[in-house]
């Protein structure tokens, strides 16, 4: 029998588009892997024949609906028996810890939303002391800055479009509880993409910022978790007040996962979300969207790599602080 | 044509463009359109068609010169300078009744409904389950005019290289619009993407020549790479006349997308001229089946004069129809040459948004070097 574990940090695989984005998200794993060191993850199979049916169900919507292209559903990266993500168990500091890499993701697995189930099992069956989610994510208000960390107790599903009638839509998760202090931090500083001259003729050909020194931002605010339909990105949020993408009031950050907690209510949780891009202010128009996500996604294959290890920096300061 | 979108996607961004333009720029004429003054009455288009409609499966009239354009924008754009008198142009695209004044085509339309309905959207992800021709059942729509001398049929056409399927409608159609029509000179107009550094957006270039460059559905096909060149030498009797009617048309201004720069920056376009037609004869449309842009540092204006989805197919089938129409390209630029240094999303973005904002205004360009072209054509 195993020992009871303390800590159980909870990472989402790749989204399956081959993008900087997706690659990235993977990245606070692989992040958190080379901090913590932990041993070769094992599949987490348990009950996972009971996913499969809704898994192919929304496999064949998606190769129906010609949706595949952008977001690949989990079933697709499985061969053989599901595994619903891989467990890594260790040692460390005298602390029992574990590495849940879940396979099942909000965004592309259909809304009957199974990642919430595989975490709510998993809480279930290992009953760690305290659940970490650690995740990249975009800023929401005019301070945020990538590379940011925004550290929480709060997630909650904020879905739209194919996913917005789901059942768990617009639950929170998380209550109040005492975040341990971290310290005084000193992240490595960024420097934000220039903004350059789309065609020769412009003046300036381009304004570039000074390089910014990353923050550890603790929030009472949840992370909401809001990814586009077809994007391996959450929404951008607009950092101005009064714009109907402004979100700074309501959520800390929004993410593609950290919402697949919202039934875990067994024991505490904390949200570790690292920037991988600020919030973008919007263009006039609508169809001017495409703009705004080509910054966003600028943004993330800029940040996403030093917001996963910034995340990973704060996963192991909060083992060495956080008292259970 | 410049990119793949649904009718009804083209409609929303016209729209939203149509807004944009009458907020900053409310010239004299429709949708911030300016006002045609024709320099020489006598040389006005006129529109010559019967106000009876043919069947849709009639053949179509016999013309001396085609003018084919693709997208809803370049439709507008035409039919403002060609066939305002027809139908005016509405303020507001909201409400299109000139477009009902075009005659229906639909002549032997059965013949490809199959091959389009054997598209499978699983083998071509991320494209809509049927063509966009499948809308409305019709190769296009026609409008007969005439410019001096020269009877001239505008055909809006609904097909595309890249989105109708690998048996390429565009190529039956165009075959029976040559056997029907018997023109002398098929002009193809529309929008483009600009690949040399100094031509600005509105600049409208025209060819006697076009290359396949083809890289996804059609990348294995026999005809990608061929060069077609036409004996149609471009008319330059007219280019100073069509060039006082022309519009200039400004870059969109380039904003901060963070907070944190500081207030009030922005980068603005400061084109050094005003718009102009350039003559380029010999130098090839470069015809993608993707949307492809020319940047600073991508080196297609070695390979030809712009780039768009279309033209190639016109001038192989001239080519190799019996009577050898001559035939020409008359390309607007709806965007610029992109700036290299941008990452590749931003720069398609960029590209894809100025086509979207500003295809209505640069194919009025285009439209006003079409009738310059066909008004200075020999009698």
């Amino acid at each position: 029998m195993s020992p009871p574990l303390d800590v159980l940090f909870v990472t989402f695989s790749d989204p399956g588009a081959r993008t900087a984005a997706s690659a990235a998200a993977f990245n606070v794993g692989l992040a958190l892997d080379q901090r913590l060191k932990f041993p070769a993850a094992k599949a987490y199979t348990s009950l996972s024949g009971t996913f499969l049916p809704e898994l192919r169900a929304h496999k064949l919507w998606c190769e129906g609906s010609g949706r595949s292209w952008a977001i690949q559903p989990s079933l697709d990266q499985s061969v053989g028996t599901l595994s619903l993500g891989r467990l890594s168990l260790k040692k460390w500091q005298g602390r029992q810890i574990g590495w849940f890499e879940s396979s099942l993701r909000i965004l592309s697995d259909g809304p009957t939303l199974p990642a919430i189930r595989s975490l709510r099992q998993l809480q279930s069956e290992l009953q760690p002391r305290l659940m970490v989610f650690l995740g990249l994510g975009a800023g929401t208000c005019a301070e945020h800055q990538g590379g940011d960390v925004i550290v929480t107790t709060r997630a909650g599903l904020h879905l739209e479009g194919d996913l917005e009638t789901c059942l768990r839509n617009g639950s929170l998760t998380g209550s109040p509880w005492s975040l341990p202090d971290f310290g005084a931090w000193d992240f490595p500083s960024l420097q934000e993409p220039p903004l350059l001259a789309p065609s020769p003729c412009y003046q300036p050909d381009s304004v570039q910022l000074l390089p910014h020194q990353p923050q550890l931002r603790i929030s009472p605010l949840p992370v909401l978790t809001r990814p586009q339909t077809r994007q391996p990105f959450p929404e951008a949020p607009s950092p101005r007040e009064g714009d109907k993408s402004f979100w700074g009031d309501r959520a800390c950050a929004l993410d593609l996962n950290a919402g697949a907690l919202v039934d875990v209510t067994e024991c505490p949780l904390v949200f570790v979300v690292g920037l991988a891009s600020p919030a973008v202010i919007p263009p006039a128009g609508d169809a001017e969207k495409i703009l705004r996500n080509a910054w966003l996604e600028t943004y993330w294959s800029v940040f996403a790599d030093d917001a996963a290890r910034n995340v990973a920096l704060v996963a192991e300061r909060f083992l060495q602080h956080v008292a259970l | 044509m410049r990119f793949l979108q649904t009718p009804a996607q083209e409609e929303a961004a016209l729209k939203e463009a149509i807004a944009q333009a009458l907020r900053v720029r409310p010239l004299g004429g429709p949708r911030g359109l300016p006002e045609l003054v024709w320099p020489d009455p006598e040389l006005a288009p006129k529109v010559t068609q019967s106000p009876v409609a043919p069947r849709p499966f009639d053949p179509l009239p016999p013309a001396r010169v085609v003018v084919l354009t693709w997208t809803s924008a370049e439709w507008d754009a035409l039919h403002y300078v060609f066939c305002n008198a027809l139908s005016p142009l509405p303020q507001s695209n909201d409400e299109q009744p000139w477009r009902k004044r075009w005659h229906a085509y639909s002549r032997n339309f059965y013949r490809i409904s199959e091959s389009l309905w054997r598209r499978s959207p699983a083998a071509q992800p991320g494209r809509d389950a049927d063509a966009p021709l499948f809308a409305n059942q019709e190769w296009g729509r026609y409008c007969q005019v005439s410019v001096g001398c020269h009877e001239v049929l505008l055909f809006k056409c609904n097909l595309h290289l890249n989105q109708d399927g690998q048996s390429l409608p565009l190529l039956h159609f165009v075959r029976q619009l040559l056997d029907e029509c018997q023109p002398e000179l098929v002009l193809s107009v529309g929008t483009a993407g600009g690949v040399r550094v100094h031509d600005l957006l509105g600049d409208v270039v025209v060819t006697n020549a076009a290359q396949f460059r083809l890289n996804q559905e059609f990348a294995s096909a026999e005809f990608n790479g061929q060069r077609f060149q036409s004996g149609w030498q471009p008319a330059a009797s007219l280019l100073e006349a069509a060039s006082g009617l022309l519009m200039s048309v400004p870059e969109i201004e380039a904003t901060p997308p963070s907070a944190h720069f500081p207030p009030e920056t922005r980068l603005t376009a400061v084109p050094p001229r005003g718009p102009a037609i350039h003559l380029l004869p010999g130098i090839p449309v470069l015809t993608t089946d993707f949307f492809e842009y020319g940047t600073t540092t991508n080196g297609l204006d070695a390979l030809g004069c712009c780039v768009e989805m279309d033209d190639a197919v016109i001038a192989m089938v001239c080519h190799e129809h019996p009577r050898r129409p001559r035939y020409g390209f008359v390309r607007n630029l709806s965007d610029s040459v992109i700036n290299g240094q941008l990452p590749p999303r931003l720069g398609t973005a960029w590209a894809v948004l100025t086509y979207q904002m500003k295809g209505l205004y640069t194919s009025f360009n285009g439209a006003v070097a079409t009738w310059a072209m066909i008004a200075g054509e020999p009698a």
